[in-house]
């Protein structure tokens, strides 16, 4: 996984890299801010060249959900 | 057939201005340098509440007269966007012939756009004097959203400030000063960006503008790449040939996207809002009047223009600066 990506994303969710890991946990829909979910849908198209509907990541369960998520896209 | 040609633009802003202070007052979660590094924006003009678009309208006209690059005995269109007339009817354009003393034999009207509607009156002047039905067109965009905004919507009174702009069109010898128009709408995406009270379908209902930013964020970065890809087909051109591009200036969150997305050199990419905010179709006269300005253009530049967003509607279309 690339470390950048990791990097900016951390900061989306203000942790530090360390922390975001495949298993990093998010708290349901309601947790995603819109300023959390316009940078994520921002991120995954400059580092998967996909574009992601906030529907489709805000009910993942962890970092390596929202991951698959990315990478079936960008192989459909 | 006669050219259309870019020849001057001229803008003005209400005096009352809202900085990210003032929003943090408001929005105490919130802190200045986060506003300012997400939209780009450090404050915003906001009209006073007798204050209309075509008042607006009337002050940078008048400006551009002022310039005395041309007299209003010699304008015989008017062009004027705005989706915050002072009424249902009759048109701004036709209040606003009166206003500025324009002759009678002036044609004028409105039409209904957003931040895509510099780019079809670009289009529309283009064909009106390349039909010689016109030789002097006023092109204004004027719009008051900040009246349609919920007070406690942050995540629109961020980014939207009022704002007009005058942009003069004649007809001109020069060759291909506005180039042929890409255009294009999708109106799936209507109410992803709405005012929906006040109008026909919902009389009762008090207009407040909703904006889905993510879908509207999605629709940006599948349909203005592929629009820019149309354009430079159509003119066998590549990015780099170009002297300098200004798209909607949005917010530099969605313009660090595309500029990014598009590959677009950042010293040759227009992001330039911070003291006004998304003034909608004014963005891009602005930003250009700016740059010429700044000096980041000079006569004869050749510049990519985009336009979009609510409808969805886009344009994009070049110009050479006069």
């Amino acid at each position: 996984m690339n470390e950048e990506f990791i990097e900016e994303f951390a900061e989306v969710f203000d942790v530090e890299p360390a922390e975001m890991n495949t298993s990093f946990t998010f708290d349901g829909p309601e947790s995603w801010d819109s300023l959390a979910i316009v940078s994520t849908i921002a991120l995954v198209d400059q580092y998967y060249d996909v574009v992601l509907k906030a529907d489709d990541f805000i009910h993942c369960s962890n970092f390596g959900e929202l991951i698959q998520l990315a990478e079936g896209k960008k192989g459909s | 057939m006669p050219n259309a040609s870019i020849i001057s633009i001229a803008s003005h802003l209400p005096e009352r201005k809202l900085s990210n202070e003032e929003l943090i007052e408001k929005f105490p979660d919130w802190d200045v340098d986060k506003i300012y590094k997400k939209t780009g924006i450090r404050e915003r003009a906001i009209v006073e509440s007798d204050q209309t678009s075509l008042d607006l309208a009337y002050h940078s006209s008048i400006k551009l007269f002022q310039s005395g690059v041309i007299k209003p005995n010699q304008i015989d269109m008017i062009l004027l966007c705005t989706q915050s007339p002072d009424y249902f009817l009759p048109s701004s354009a036709c209040i606003l012939q009166k206003r500025l003393e324009l002759p009678t034999n002036c044609g004028a009207l409105d039409f209904n756009l957003g931040c895509s509607g510099f780019i079809y009156g670009l289009a529309l002047a283009k064909g009106l004097i390349e039909s010689q039905q016109a030789k002097n067109i006023l092109l204004i965009t004027a719009e008051t959203y900040t009246k349609y905004l919920d007070p406690e919507d942050r995540s629109v009174r961020t980014l939207f400030g009022d704002g007009a702009a005058t942009t003069l069109i004649s007809s001109s010898s020069t060759e291909n000063a506005i180039g042929t128009p890409v255009l294009g709408t999708d109106g799936s995406g209507a109410e992803n960006l709405i005012v929906e009270g006040g109008a026909s379908r919902f009389p009762d209902h008090k207009p407040t503008l909703k904006m889905n930013g993510s879908e509207i964020l999605n629709f940006t970065l599948e349909s203005i790449p592929l629009c820019i890809s149309r354009l430079l087909e159509q003119e066998n051109r590549t990015l780099d040939s170009f002297d300098y591009v200004v798209f909607h200036q949005a917010n530099s969150f969605i313009l660090t996207q595309l500029q990014r997305k598009l590959k677009i050199p950042k010293n040759k990419f227009c992001i330039n809002m911070q003291e006004y905010g998304n003034t909608v179709g004014s963005t891009i006269p602005m930003a250009l009047n700016r740059a010429h300005l700044d000096g980041e253009i000079k006569s004869g530049d050749e510049i990519l223009l985009c336009g979009f967003g609510v409808g969805y509607s886009w344009g994009a279309t070049i110009i050479k600066w006069p």
